[in-house]
Order: structure tokens, then C-alpha cells, then sequence
């Protein structure tokens, strides 16, 4: 009795890992093109398209990458910028907002809770966000 | 009495100032653009600007519902997000109970790692990566694999056929990892003297599954699904526009309502259009999260939004 359920968990924890790793693999594979994609050398990459395994390496686009490393450290600082300053900005407007919403003797509570729903459930759109 | 009164009061002041800054940034990000649903009735001149063109009335939903665009959009959104929603619903589900019953947590801790990854990389990257496989000239399939099998190359992106199933794959691809962990961590809150018990009475690893965690796993399925139904008039922007390559022979399939309007404001001009499109869509959206949590208050009050 005791053996045969132990067969058991062992027999579907040997499935589960089986089929984990398939998906596992569907998973990393298509990353793993892109990333050998970049080290294959253009001409080559012309020449038989994408493939796991090119016949010339080369580093030509990462060269090109640090030449232009100016514009690239730019990008990079103004994401890290926008994340710093966003996080920081939203979580003061959140917490000075969800405080007085807290507040059981605020007078406004919900109707501030409204007003802050309503924005979660009915926006103007892309084309009036772009216009104004 | 009087006195607990006056002091309520005057704590609305203070508390007001608090809440001042947020109330003046959602009036000016959210609710200042909401005039811009008068574009939707109105004969948009830049020169005249919002408030000075002229009104035209429904014209504008008028042609957009006259053109076929309005319908293959329509279908497009609601087809995709169900395809998302049941097949998503069902491979997270799959996925999480086999990481579940792994049990070793090195294991799973790698498995997870992996499925998650593709959620690193935005639609722009995902895009590309697609395009590394689909690509006419240089890309894998078309190079490798029809070469393996003896096919002959295949031009992806002028042959609309493929396309929803491409573009479900590359949701799931994206998402299956990440989808998982909800459902993952609502199987370990299940009581495990409940397998104890089916042990006992002789049921086996599938019979558990199948009789215990999946049933015990309704609730968690209900919310997640009602949520995204509310969302359903709103598609993936990313996965629609950037992943086919904005290729104008796709349309037919991988137009949404999002792609729709970002299209005829970018690249048609057409603002009165659009807004049309946008203002639709807020509507009916508006209209389906207030009928989704309707719906979870008469199934299940504890969850409901509001």
C-alpha cells in the first residue's frame, strides 16, 4: 500500500519534470536565437538567417554598441530617471491620498473614494490624453 | 455631542490639504482629459481648436460603424481576449500544479525562473524576437526548419492565416510564467489534510489533483477570469502593433480596438474617428467592469470591487 502510493508521487514528480523542462526549454529557446543572433557576424546572418549554431562569430554590433555608448547611457538614464522620480512622486500621491480616505471622522471620505475610482473605471482616451 | 461635532470638523481642513496634491494630479491626468470626449461629437479643426470646432453630432460614430472596420475590430478584441483568457486560465493552471508537485525547491525555483523569463523583455524585444523566427529572408523558420522538413519558405507577414494562432503562443509564451505564481500560491494555502484524507481513502496523485486542487482552486479561477472579462474591450497594445510589425496585409487579424485608434491618430490623422473609437470603447468597457462586478457580488460578496 505504503510502496505503491510512493510510486505514485515519484512516477508524476518524473512527469512533471519532464514536461516542465519542454515548456522550460520553449521558454529560453527563442532568447537564446535573439542572443547568438547578435554575436553572429552580419554578412553570415544575411547569408542563412537565425540560426543556434553560426559558422562566424563576430562582436561587430557590441563594438557598435559602446561607439555609440553616449546615446545608450543617456537611455539608460533618463529610464532610471523617470522609475526613480515616478515611484517616488506616485507613492507620495497615493499615501496622502489613501490617508484621509482611511480617516473614519473625514468628512469627504467617500466621496474622495469615488473620486478616486471613478478615474480606475472611465478614462477620455488616448486621442484626448494626446490632444490636451 | 456638539463638541465631538465641531472637533469632526475641524479635522476636514487639515486632512483636505493632505489629500490636495493627489486630488489635483488626478484632476489634471485623468479627469482634464476627459473633455476630450467631446472630439467624439465634434468636427475636429486644429486651427479651431476643441472647444471651437464645429459639433457634427454622431457623424462620426456614424462612419465608423458604416466602415468594416468597426466589426473585424470589435471581433478582434473579444475573439483574442477570450482565446487569452481561457487558454491562459487553463496553461497557468496546468503549469502551476506541476510546480507544485515538484517538490524539491531547487527544482522549482529553476523552473519558475525560466517560464518567467520572457516577461523580462517588452513587446518591442518580443517583437524582434518573433521577427527572428518569421522573418522572410533571414528568419529561422523559414531557413531552418522548412529546410529540415522540406517546406517551402513562407512569407509570415503578408499571410494574414497564421495569426491568431501566432499571437496567442506569443501571449501565452510571455505570460504563462508569470500567470502561474497566483495560482501556484493559492494550491499551497489548500489544507493539506484534505490529500491526507483522499490518501487514505485510496485516491491517486491524478485523482488528487483532479478531485482536490482543481475544484479547490474555483474561487481564485472566478476572480481572476471576472477581472480580466472587465478588461476585455481592451487589448495588449504591444502584442497587436508591435509584434506583427504594424504589416498592413495583417490587419484583418491583428486589428483592436487600441491599435485602431492609435492608427488613425498617428498615421490616418483622423482625431474625430478616433475619438469616436476611444469614447465606444470606454463605454462599453465602463459598462462590462460595473456588469463583471455585478456578477462577482451575486457569486461571491467577499470579492467583489465594490
Amino acid at each position: 500500500m505504503m510502496k505503491q502510493q510512493f510510486n505514485d508521487v515519484t512516477r508524476f514528480r518524473r512527469f512533471a519534470t519532464i514536461v516542465l523542462t519542454v515548456f522550460a526549454v520553449l521558454a529560453i529557446l527563442p532568447v537564446l536565437l535573439m542572443a547568438i543572433g547578435s554575436i553572429t557576424d552580419e554578412n553570415e546572418l544575411v547569408a542563412t538567417g537565425y540560426t543556434f549554431f553560426p559558422s562566424k562569430l563576430s562582436l561587430d554590433s557590441y563594438y557598435y554598441m559602446v561607439k555609440q555608448s553616449a546615446i545608450i547611457l543617456r537611455s539608460y538614464g533618463i529610464t532610471i530617471l523617470v522609475t526613480a522620480i515616478g515611484t517616488l512622486t506616485s507613492l507620495f500621491l497615493t499615501t496622502t491620498l489613501a490617508y484621509p480616505m482611511s480617516r473614519r471622522d473625514f468628512k469627504y471620505k467617500n466621496a474622495l473614494a469615488f473620486f478616486v475610482f471613478f478615474t480606475m473605471l472611465f478614462n477620455g482616451g488616448v486621442v484626448s490624453s494626446y490632444i490636451m | 455631542m456638539e463638541k465631538r461635532r465641531k472637533k469632526g470638523l475641524a479635522k476636514t481642513g487639515p486632512l483636505l490639504l493632505i489629500a490636495a496634491p493627489g486630488i489635483l494630479y488626478l484632476l489634471i491626468n485623468n479627469y482634464l482629459p476627459m473633455f476630450g470626449v467631446f472630439l467624439a461629437f465634434k468636427d475636429f479643426n486644429y486651427f479651431k481648436g476643441i472647444f471651437g470646432s464645429d459639433w457634427c453630432g454622431f457623424d462620426n460614430f456614424n462612419f465608423l460603424f458604416k466602415t468594416r472596420d468597426a466589426w473585424i475590430m470589435t471581433r478582434n478584441t473579444l475573439l483574442y481576449n477570450a482565446a487569452f483568457i481561457v487558454l491562459g486560465t487553463v496553461v497557468a493552471i496546468f503549469i502551476a500544479i506541476l510546480i507544485f508537485e515538484l517538490g524539491q525547491k531547487r527544482r522549482v525555483r529553476l523552473f519558475q525562473s525560466a517560464l518567467m523569463l520572457p516577461n523580462l523583455f517588452s513587446w518591442v524585444v518580443i517583437g524582434f524576437v518573433v521577427y527572428a523566427f518569421l522573418n522572410a529572408d533571414t528568419g529561422f523558420i523559414n531557413n531552418s526548419v522548412c529546410e529540415w522538413f522540406g517546406l517551402t519558405p513562407f512569407s509570415w507577414y503578408s499571410t494574414p492565416g497564421p495569426w491568431p494562432v501566432i499571437l496567442v503562443l506569443v501571449y501565452l509564451w510571455k505570460y504563462m510564467g508569470v500567470s502561474s505564481v497566483v495560482y501556484i500560491a493559492s494550491i499551497a494555502g489548500i489544507d493539506k489534510s484534505v490529500y491526507e484524507a483522499a490518501q487514505l481513502d485510496g485516491a491517486s496523485k491524478i485523482q488528487q489533483i483532479l478531485k482536490v486542487t482543481v475544484p479547490m482552486l474555483r474561487p481564485t479561477v472566478t476572480i481572476m477570469v471576472l477581472m480580466s472579462v472587465g478588461r476585455i474591450f481592451f487589448s495588449d497594445f504591444g502584442l497587436f502593433y508591435q509584434v506583427p510589425q504594424n504589416s498592413g496585409r495583417l490587419f484583418d487579424v491583428t486589428q483592436t480596438i487600441d491599435t485602431y485608434v492609435y492608427r488613425g491618430l498617428m498615421e490616418l490623422n483622423d482625431v474625430g474617428m478616433s475619438a469616436a473609437a476611444a469614447l465606444y470603447q470606454s463605454v462599453v468597457g465602463l459598462l462590462l467592469v460595473l456588469g463583471a462586478n455585478a456578477l462577482v457580488r451575486k457569486l461571491d460578496n467577499d470579492n467583489a470591487l465594490f
